[in-house]
């Protein structure tokens, strides 16, 4: 039995939940428990997969399976435990510094897995389509990750923002995306001269993430980050199509379109509308609804 | 996996997600985001499939970190999730309740005021 196929066999379930959870989730009336519904659907999947190793059907992935589960331990304990209970002035715990760290792990997620990918289909000549997943695994990742780093950096303070930068810079910067996606295409096409293209290609990708990430102006931080949220749902469909998991398929597609939603919505978040980070932002808001407060008064 | 298939599917999950299934009111849209975020945790189920296949010590020790991360940013957006739920007032009024609530005062208002008037 594929990989893929004992990844559905449990999907179907947690796809079944996800999709509960999400008109629960976006209904306004709905009781916040639901939010613990999305997990579970992960744990369920997780246990499709992983079960059959650890009770020793699978000859060989026992060990593997019990490996997998403490990584999983350590990473969830790794994560930083924001306490949801705490009164709203001490809730100050950045929003925006939260997705940076979310970006940092799924960038180096999706690189390895990338790289992963490339190593074990560079044998097979014909096999184009999953060294072009590989490819794109490995640019979005580094892409995300960076960007996710220097946001991160910013935040902190260790990083300051450079200015826009000037158009000749900015030509350059596109430039150096042709680049990139020339070497991709190398890659791809002539997978026995692969290595320098590829180690070129992580370079140029750190390097224009880097730059871009440095020079975009405070206020849009969280609109990128939607965007790579967007990006880490491609990543998904691409991881999904290589492993033929028709579960990883959906909520890829789920992810992106989500971000979609949110890049078009200009939404706003409950827990940072009394941020400095957001000082100009709300002052604005609060004026325009001054505005509308004194025109509906007059009529 | 056939490409054709792989497509209609991806194909439908967005259709899905673009008109139904995420389509929240305006003030919830951040925290669309957010749950999106948190189902990209699934993640962390690709990495460990990989896990599970690798054949030989790099790829071993490179999905074992890579499940590593996945698993950190997939609880760290969850927390994010659960923070943002938490900080929305639970007794917050519908905005177009309150539209409704102003519309009818007007209305009495004017009621009162034709009543006084004859």
């Amino acid at each position: 039995m594929g990989i893929g196929l004992m990844i559905d066999n449990a999907g179907w379930f947690a796809l079944g939940l996800v999709l509960i959870t999400l008109s629960a989730l976006t209904h306004p009336g709905r009781r916040r428990v639901w939010m613990w519904a999305l997990p579970l659907a992960i744990l369920i999947v997780l246990a499709g997969a992983l079960f059959p190793g650890a009770a020793g059907d699978l000859p060989g992935m026992g060990w593997k399976a019990w490996l997998a589960i403490a990584a999983l331990a350590f990473g969830v304990a790794a994560a930083p435990w924001y306490r949801a209970s705490r009164d709203q002035d001490t809730r100050l715990i950045d929003l925006v510094r939260g997705a940076a760290i979310v970006l940092i792990g799924s960038g180096i997620t999706i690189t390895l897995l990338g790289v992963i990918g490339w190593e074990q289909t560079t044998l097979y000549l014909g096999a184009w389509d999953l060294r072009l997943a590989a490819v794109l695994g490995v640019f979005i990742g580094v892409w995300t990750g960076v960007t996710g780093l220097i946001h991160w950096l910013r935040l902190k303070g260790t990083l300051r923002a450079s200015s826009r930068g000037s158009r000749n810079q900015q030509i350059a910067q596109w430039v150096v995306l042709a680049i990139i996606g020339v070497l991709g295409v190398i890659a791809v096409a002539y997978p026995k001269v692969a290595v320098a293209p590829l180690v070129l290609l992580i370079v140029l990708a750190i390097e224009w993430a880097a730059l871009a990430a440095l020079s975009q102006p405070h206020e849009d931080l969280l609109h990128i980050q939607a965007r790579h949220v967007g990006l880490v749902g491609v990543a998904i469909v691409s991881l999904g199509y290589v492993q033929s998991s028709l579960l990883l398929l959906v909520i890829g597609g789920l992810v992106v379109a989500g971000s979609i939603h949110f890049i078009k919505g200009q939404g706003a978040f409950c827990q940072i509308s009394r941020r400095t980070f957001y000082d100009d932002k709300t002052e604005e808001d609060a004026a325009e609804q001054e505005k509308n407060e004194s025109t509906t008064s007059a009529n | 996996m056939d490409p054709t298939i792989a497509a209609y599917v991806v194909l439908i999950a967005l259709a899905l997600g673009l008109t139904g299934a995420l389509r929240a009111e305006r003030e919830h849209c951040g925290r669309g985001l957010l749950i999106v975020t948190t189902l990209a945790g699934f993640l962390v189920v690709a990495a460990i499939s990989a896990l599970l296949t690798s054949q030989g010590a790099l790829e071993l020790v490179l999905s074992t970190i890579a499940v590593f991360f996945g698993a950190q940013s997939a609880a760290t957006a969850f927390l994010l999730l659960r923070q943002e739920i938490h900080a929305e007032p639970a007794d917050e009024p519908d905005e177009q309740d309150l539209l409704d609530e102003e519309d009818r005062e007007q209305q009495f208002a004017h009621e009162r005021a034709n009543k006084e008037v004859s």
